[in-house]
This record gives C-alpha cells, structure tokens and sequence, in this order.
C-alpha cells in the first residue's frame, strides 16, 4: 500500500513536470513555457507581460516583490534592499532591463534622420560607440531619453523607456530608412559595481577593462553571443548585455553563477532605483512626462528645463523643435530640475519645495542614500527660484519643513 | 388645484433634476407628466415579460457627479455599473476592442498597426484635454454674449481670456476639434482604417453628420469625461438601467416637497399680462404658477403651447429653424441566451461595451448619403449595447438585451411611407447585419420592438425623432443653444424656461440641462428680490 503511493507521486513527478513550480530550486531551469506569450494570446489575457527572463528572476526573488514597467514585470526587490545596495556599490549587481524598447535604424539616409530626430548630432559617432539621445517634440518639449548606439556605419540602435514609433515614423518621412521595433528579439542585462570587470572575467571574458565609456563590442559568453556595452544610468562601472531571448536565460544564470565568489547579487527596480538618483539621472514618466502624455501643457518640458542643455546643439541643419529650443535658450528655461539634500532619515514620498513662504516647485524622486547617509532628491523649481542658493525647505507629509540644500549632480562621484 | 411656485412640463430627467434643484431652494413645485411613468425618453419599457429596456432612450449616459452629490443619489440608492469595452466587428471577421487597460489596449491596436500602439498616449492626452474643457461647461448656464448683463460680460471675458490666454498650440488644437471631420481628424493619429472607425462610430450615434463631415471631430471628446487610466474610456450606466436614475431623482423631488402628476397632459400655457402664469391641461383644467419649465423640446415648446402671434418678432421662425434631425432608429432585441459573436472569445471583457457594427468609415459615409436621400440605408451603423452584461437584473435568468441604435435612418423616405413591409425590411438588414458576425442570431430572440425616429417622435414628442433634442452642431452648442439670442433656459415669454435637452449640455449629461435651468432661474430670482 505504501508503496503504491510512492510509486504513484514518483510517476506523476516524472509525466507532469509542466504543473511542478515554475521554481524548481537551484540548477533546473525552469520550462520556460511556463510564462512564454502564445503567438495567439488575446491581448486582454494578461494586463503586464513578463521578460525573457522572468523565470530566472522568480527564481531568485526571496520577497515575491514585483514591479511594472513599461507594461512588463519586474522584480523590485530579490532580497532586500540593504544587502542589494551593498553588492551594487561595494561588489557587483545584476539586472533584468528587458522591457527597454530597442529600435533598429538602418539605410542610407539614417545619419541625416537622426540628425533630425535628435537634438545632437550623431555623424560624429564611431561604430560600437553610445551616446546620450534626446527627442523633441516640435514644441522643444522631450518626448523621450535614451541611449544611441551606432553598430555599423548604417546601422544605429535606439534604445528607450518608453515607446514611439509613431513618432520616429512620422519624422522619418522623405528619409530613406528601415526602422524596426526589435524590443522583442533583444533581452537586457545590466552587470554593475566595481566588481563587474571581475564577474565578466570570472565568466570568461579576456580583457573586459580595455571597453572605454560608451563603447560597446561582441562577445562571448557561456557560448553565446553576446553585445557588451559600458552604459547605464546608476554610475561608477558598468556594463550592459544584449543578447537573444533565447539565450538570455543561460547568460544570467552563468553570471550569476560565476559571480557569487565575487559577491554578485540580482538587484531590483527599488536599489536600482536609488542607484540612478545617486547618479543624477531624471527618469521620463517619474521625474517628468514625455510631451505626448502631458495633459496639462505646462508639464511638457524643455531639455533646458531638465538640465539636460548639453545634449543640445543648435548650430546646425533643422532638427525637431529647433526654433523653439532656440527660444528657449534665448529667453531662458521656465524650470529646472535640480537636486537637493535633506538631513532627513525618511521624507516619505515628497513634496512641495518652498523658499521661505513661497512655495517654488516640488520634489519629482526622493530616496534615502546609504552611501551618502543623507536623503537625496530630484526636485522641479521655477528657474527664477534659484536666484537663492540657499533658503529651501521641503514640506513633508507630516507638515513639517524640512531644511533642503541645493546640491550639484550627480550626487555621487566615482573616481 | 392652489397656486404652486413653479410647473413643470414632463417628468423626464432634466424636469425631474430641475424640480430637485427649485424643491431644494424651498420652492413648491409641481411636476405635470403626459404618461404615467417618470423617466421621460430615459423611461424603460418591457420589451419582453420580465425583460426591461429603454425603448427610446440610450441605455448609457454621463451623469454629472456634481448632481450626484448634490441630490446624494448614492445614498439614494443610486448605483453607477463601469461598461468598459466595446467591440467594432468588421465584415472581414477582425474587430477592434476597447480596453481600460492601456498596456491591454496598445497590445489591442498593435494588432492592427504598430505604429498606432504608440499613437494612442498623443490620441489619449488629447482627449483628455478636450474633455476637460467640455467637462467644465457642462453644469454652467451658458450666458448670452449680446445680452450685456454682468453675469454674461463676466463669463465672456473669462471665456476671451482663456482663449486669449491659450498658447498657440493649443488653439489650433481647438481649431482642429472644433472644424475637421473625423476622418480627417483621426487620419493625424492613426494609419489603420478599422481603428480609425472604430474609435470614429461612436461618436456618430445621434448625429446628422457622416464621418467626412466638416465638424465631426468635436464630440469624439465627450466620451472622455467619464475616465480613463490610459487605456479606452468607459461608462457609467444607473444600476437598473436610465429608469433608476429617473426614479430615484423622482424620489428626491418628492422628499423635497416636490409632486408629479400623472396622465395629465399640457396642452397650452396659462398667460397673463403677457407673461407665463401656469398650464392649461388638456381636460380643461388650470394650474397657476408664478414660473413655467418645459422639458419639451425647443419647437414643442414654443411652437405648440403658445399661439405663434404671442411670441416675439422673428422668434417663431427662429425655433422653427433650430435644425432637428432624426437620425438613430432604437431597436431592442430581448434574447434567450448570448449568441457567439465570431472570433470574439465569450470571456472577452471588451462585450460588456457592446458591438459595433457598420464596416468602415467609407460604409458609414455610404449609410450617411442613403440618409441624406431619404432611403432606408442598405448597412446602417448599430451600436449594440448589450446593458444585461453588467446588470443582469434587466432580463431573466440567462437572457440578454440587445439594445440597438441604429444610425442613418430617415424620419421620412423620399418615396412613401415607413409601412410595415418597409419595416420588416430594415429589421431584416439589422437581424442580417448582426447575424452575419453571430451565427444564429435569430435563434435567440425572444421579443424585438422597432422605434423609428418618427415612432419616436410620436411617443416622447422629440421632434422629427431627435435624440438630442437639437442637433449637436457647433452652430447649436453652448451661448447658440437653443436659439442664438436666447442662450441659456431663459425665453422671450417672461416666467417660462425651458429646462430640457435643447438647452446647453443638450445630450453630453443626464439632467444637466435642467439643472442648469433652475440654477438661472434661481439667480434671477435672487436679482429679483435684492
């Protein structure tokens, strides 16, 4: 008797491994049919999707702490936030960054489209080199941010938060290019921390240090293909892995696994989070919204407005918002997004920035830093408020006011 | 019957929030209603035993949560039910649906164009401003600019300065709303032509205007009112259809001292010293009243309670010019089961909207000029609610509502009559249309009942069948509406208002004209007394 119900539980492990747990322990991969999108999917059956690597992930989250972005799941936090802060600035971090939208832009014309698309010039970039791309609307408002990558002399990458191919196809009009969303053939991971030229060494790379700032090359890893880049937006040495869905799983699981010696965790959105703040970094739909979903006009912003001037080149042949971005710069911007630092363990989520009685703008993220032992904000005030350095306050949640210093970003400087 | 502070002609929603607002002001007020139902055209019949359906209201409507709070309907008992979805099925089995979500519906339009996916933030923002604006207007009396009196010089200069005040963008913004047709105006967002009659249809329901019709652009907005969290809009409907709302606004007038008459038809205005003095029935009898409201329409109003040689210069030629047009005949189809709609799984929460059916924006253009010829078209538009999904307190276990406008029908034909033969022939196109994406539909009636516009104007007294009570044209909205001149309630006649639809927001919010008329009937009064 006994044994027939052995036997009938062992038999049914073997025929029905689809029901076990997706987190089958450490070393099975998990059947990656478990959260896979059937090409037939009503697009109603789920409200987010999940990323290539969602199961390895899932496996790793200790908190079952789950996030949105950018219409797919992410984890927010593994095991906590203290002892992943601590990896990503002390040893190294790992990350799923899948749900960017990556564009591909090829043809002839590509370099005059970007030309016009962008508020900087890109014909001066190098293949395998990155740099920061910014879109206007015809306003001089952002629409977007994100990272351009030139892989060939016709070919670029542009990698985003947010979505808009409506937008790049109506610019791209009379340009002769191909532009194609690519977001689903292309998984991301981020390696952070000051040892992720160890981690990448440990998992078999050669010389991971010889890769400068913004440029990127091909690799292998654990067998496969791999596009290593040094971008990211949280500061200090990184590195960011593109890489076939199919193979994403295999890359994350050798990092990780090779990474332990060195104190390699997976980091979530929250430190991650914390980690862009330290580093000055504003995000579109947290700090301010594209110009497409502004409601309220006045909430569109200029790059000057975001401080974000250097990405703008003026000088040259006609690009998106141009005559209105030289207004800007002429008559000067209505706002800037500025960092401060509070004496203040926990602000809670923000609020009104105020000088003296006169309330001056408000906080857009705020986080408390380990490293600088202070909280950190980002905060959007009317231009003509920093006339004074000094004098802020932020009100708080509970009313009181909250002594705010201006202070330059990025917060955190690494040598 | 003693003298009663103010009469008021037809219980229908905006007499029933009119009482509310002048009971609530310590008026004695007196609802005089043909029938012997409140509810007006919101009034719901049975079209089958045991099924219940407006037979010429829409099943849906915006209803101003200002008015909610004002006469607390919730606790009232009144019960909001969120529709979201709606489904246009086109003859070549795809369909495009709504969703409230808005990762769900730019997966939805990705189906159909990429590029559309990412169009919809802009096609969102856009509403959302416009509706806002339209928002704003809805429970404002809408002064008359000529009529140089404080209140109106006030809200013109606020209306100047706004548009003064606006950046350019934004004005041609307005421009664009206020003069493209939708075609045109949708073309600017989205490339594919099932999305773009998609989201174009509804838009249409009640309006004499084909999709390429200068102007159509200006009401896509009103949907937007409700809400939305980036995804389609949806919305509200009463718990136990319009005629909940009406009773429990019915229930509002009455604990404010407010009573309803029923079977008791006006037939002429009581006047004296050539202002409005009460009603005369029908049976001969008199009620005197210091104010006189009509929830009639505009030309029901004027033109049949008083003698036209009473009514200023010009003026009767005036309402007789205000342009009514019957355009959506109401069809409800009482059904013993949910038939399948083809290549729409039954668990799709976008059916709870309903479908729409009418092919693409060039089919309903075509629907448009059979209108316009004055034949009955041969693909009308139908916007197909289907109230029983949410609420299944409307019919019997199991069974549903199809509650059915059909667009581009004429209130006359060129050549004859609307006879039963003609009849039968469009409820064929309407049963063939719908069973061509729900095999088997007909196996499922239980009950059907047609309304044409002129059944309809003959039943609710809406003339030549409109729904809105006056066409919802730029050149009829706001300070025009109903008559340049006489914006607003207020009339020629001294001491008579007209409280109904005719009046601004016309049909953009249940009650909110009759509101909106007390409330200036309630300034003047006050101005009268200081």
């Amino acid at each position: 008797m006994t044994e027939d119900v052995t036997e009938h539980s062992v038999s049914e492990e073997v025929t029905d491994v689809s029901r076990d747990s997706p987190l089958n322990g450490p070393g099975v991969p998990p059947d990656p049919a478990w959260f896979e999108q059937a090409a037939d999917e009503a697009p109603y059956a789920r409200h987010v999707l999940t990323t290539p690597l969602h199961l390895d992930v899932a496996d790793e989250s200790r908190t079952n702490s789950w996030t949105a972005w950018a219409g797919y799941t992410v984890a927010d936090v593994y095991t906590s936030i203290e002892q992943e802060y601590d990896a990503l600035r002390t040893r190294a971090g790992l990350s799923d960054i899948s749900p960017l939208t990556k564009v591909r832009l090829s043809g002839e014309d590509v370099v005059p489209y970007l030309d016009r698309l962008l508020t900087r010039p890109v014909g001066n970039l190098e293949p395998n080199q990155s740099t920061r791309a910014v879109l206007c609307d015809g306003n001089g408002c952002v629409i977007a941010e994100g990272v351009l990558f030139r892989l060939g002399d016709e070919e670029f990458r542009l990698v985003l938060r947010s979505s808009h191919l409506d937008w790049l196809r109506q610019s791209a009009l009379g340009f002769d290019i191909q532009l194609e969303d690519v977001s689903g053939t292309i998984a991301g991971l981020s390696l952070a921390g000051p040892m992720a030229d160890s981690v990448l060494r440990l998992a078999g790379m050669e010389k991971p240090a010889a890769l400068a700032k913004h440029q990127g090359v091909w690799v292998e890893l654990g067998g496969m293909p791999v596009y290593l880049s040094r971008t990211g937006m949280m500061g200090g040495l990184e590195y960011e892995l593109w890489c076939d869905p199919a193979d994403a799983s295999i890359v994350w699981r050798r990092l990780l696994g090779v990474g332990q010696k060195v104190g390699l965790r997976p980091v979530g959105s929250a430190v991650r989070n914390i980690a862009r703040l330290e580093n000055g970094v504003a995000l579109e739909g947290v700090d301010y919204l594209s110009a497409f979903t502004a409601v309220d006009p006045s909430d569109a912003l200029s790059p000057y407005d975001l401080c974000l001037g250097g990405c703008v080149d003026l000088d040259r042949s006609v690009f998106n918002g141009q005559a209105a971005l030289r207004k800007t710069a002429e008559s000067g911007s209505r706002n800037a997004l500025v960092g401060f630092e509070l004496d203040l363990a926990d602000a809670g989520v923000g609020g009104p920035i105020c000088n003296g009685d006169k309330q001056v703008g408000r906080i857009t993220s705020l986080a408390w830093s380990p490293t600088l032992q202070c909280t950190i904000a980002l905060g959007l005030v009317r231009a003509s408020a920093l006339g004074a350095s000094d004098g802020f306050t932020i009100k708080t949640q509970t009313g009181e006011n909250i002594p705010a210093k201006l202070t330059k970003r990025p917060f955190l400087r690494f040598s | 019957m003693d003298r009663v502070d103010a009469v008021i002609i037809g219980a229908g929603l905006n007499g029933l929030t009119a009482a509310a607002r002048l009971g609530g002001a310590g008026l004695s007020v007196l609802i005089v209603e043909r029938s012997a139902q409140v509810g007006g055209g919101a009034a719901h019949g049975q079209p089958a035993p045991g099924y219940s359906a407006p037979p010429i209201g829409f099943s849906h409507g915006y209803v101003p949560p200002e008015l909610i709070r004002e006469f607390d309907l919730a606790r009232e008992g009144l019960q909001l039910i969120r529709r979201e979805g709606g489904i246009s099925l086109f003859d070549d089995g795809s369909h495009v649906a709504n969703y409230a979500n808005e990762n769900v519906m730019r997966r939805e339009l990705a189906r159909h164009s990429r590029r559309d996916a990412d169009a919809w933030p802009r096609f969102v923002r856009d509403m959302k401003r416009q509706a806002e604006l339209i928002r704003q207007s809805l429970l404002k009396a809408q002064e008359d600019p000529g009529e140089w009196s404080l209140s109106a010089l006030k809200q013109m200069m606020s209306r100047t300065k706004s548009v003064l005040q606006m950046e350019p963008e934004a004005l041609y913004d307005l421009t664009r709303f206020w003069s493209l047709s939708l075609d045109d105006f949708l073309e600017g967002y989205f490339e594919s032509p099932a999305v773009r009659a998609h989201l174009a249809a509804p838009a249409l329901i009640g309006r004499a205007l084909g999709p390429a019709d200068p102007t159509g652009a200006a009401f896509l907005p009103a949907q937007w009112m409700t809400g939305t969290t980036g995804g389609a809009p949806w919305r509200m409907s009463p718990k136990g259809g319009t005629q909940a709302l009406a009773d429990c606004l019915a229930g509002v007038v009455q604990a404010r001292g407010g009573d309803i008459r029923f079977h008791a038809e006006v037939t002429d205005i009581k006047m004296m010293d050539k202002k409005a003095a009460g009603v005369i029935l029908a049976d001969g009898e008199e009620i005197d009243a210091g104010i006189v409201l009509s929830d009639l329409d505009i030309k029901r109003s004027f033109l049949s309670l008083f003698q036209w040689s009473g009514l200023p210069d010009g003026f009767a030629r005036d309402v007789a010019n205000v342009r009514m047009d019957g355009i959506v005949a109401r069809i409800n189809f009482a059904l013993k089961g949910l038939p399948e709609i083809n290549g729409v799984a039954s668990d799709n929460p976008a059916l709870s909207g309903g479908l729409m059916i009418g092919g693409g924006l060039h089919a309903m253009e075509r629907a448009y000029e059979d209108w316009l010829d004055e034949r009955p078209p041969s693909a009308p538009l139908l916007e197909i609610a289907i109230p029983t999904l949410e609420d299944p307190s409307l019919a019997p276990e199991g069974g549903h509502i199809f509650a059915v406008s059909a667009q581009y029908i004429p209130t006359e034909l060129h050549d004859g009559v609307w006879s039963d033969v003609r009849r039968k022939a469009l409820m064929q196109t309407v049963k063939d249309m719908i069973s061509h994406h729900a095999h088997g539909f007909e196996d499922h009636i239980v009950a059907e009942e047609l309304r044409l516009p002129s059944d309809i104007e003959d039943q609710a007294g809406y003339t030549r069948g409109d729904p809105f009570l006056g066409q919802m044209s730029l050149d009829q909205m706001f300070f025009n509406r109903p008559v340049p001149g006489f914006s607003g309630y207020e009339s020629p006649i001294k001491n008579f208002y007209v409280c109904s639809a005719s009046g601004h927001p016309a049909g953009l919010a249940l009650g909110a004209a009759g509101a909106n008329a007390a409330q200036s009937i309630l300034g003047s009064l006050k101005g009268r007394r200081s």
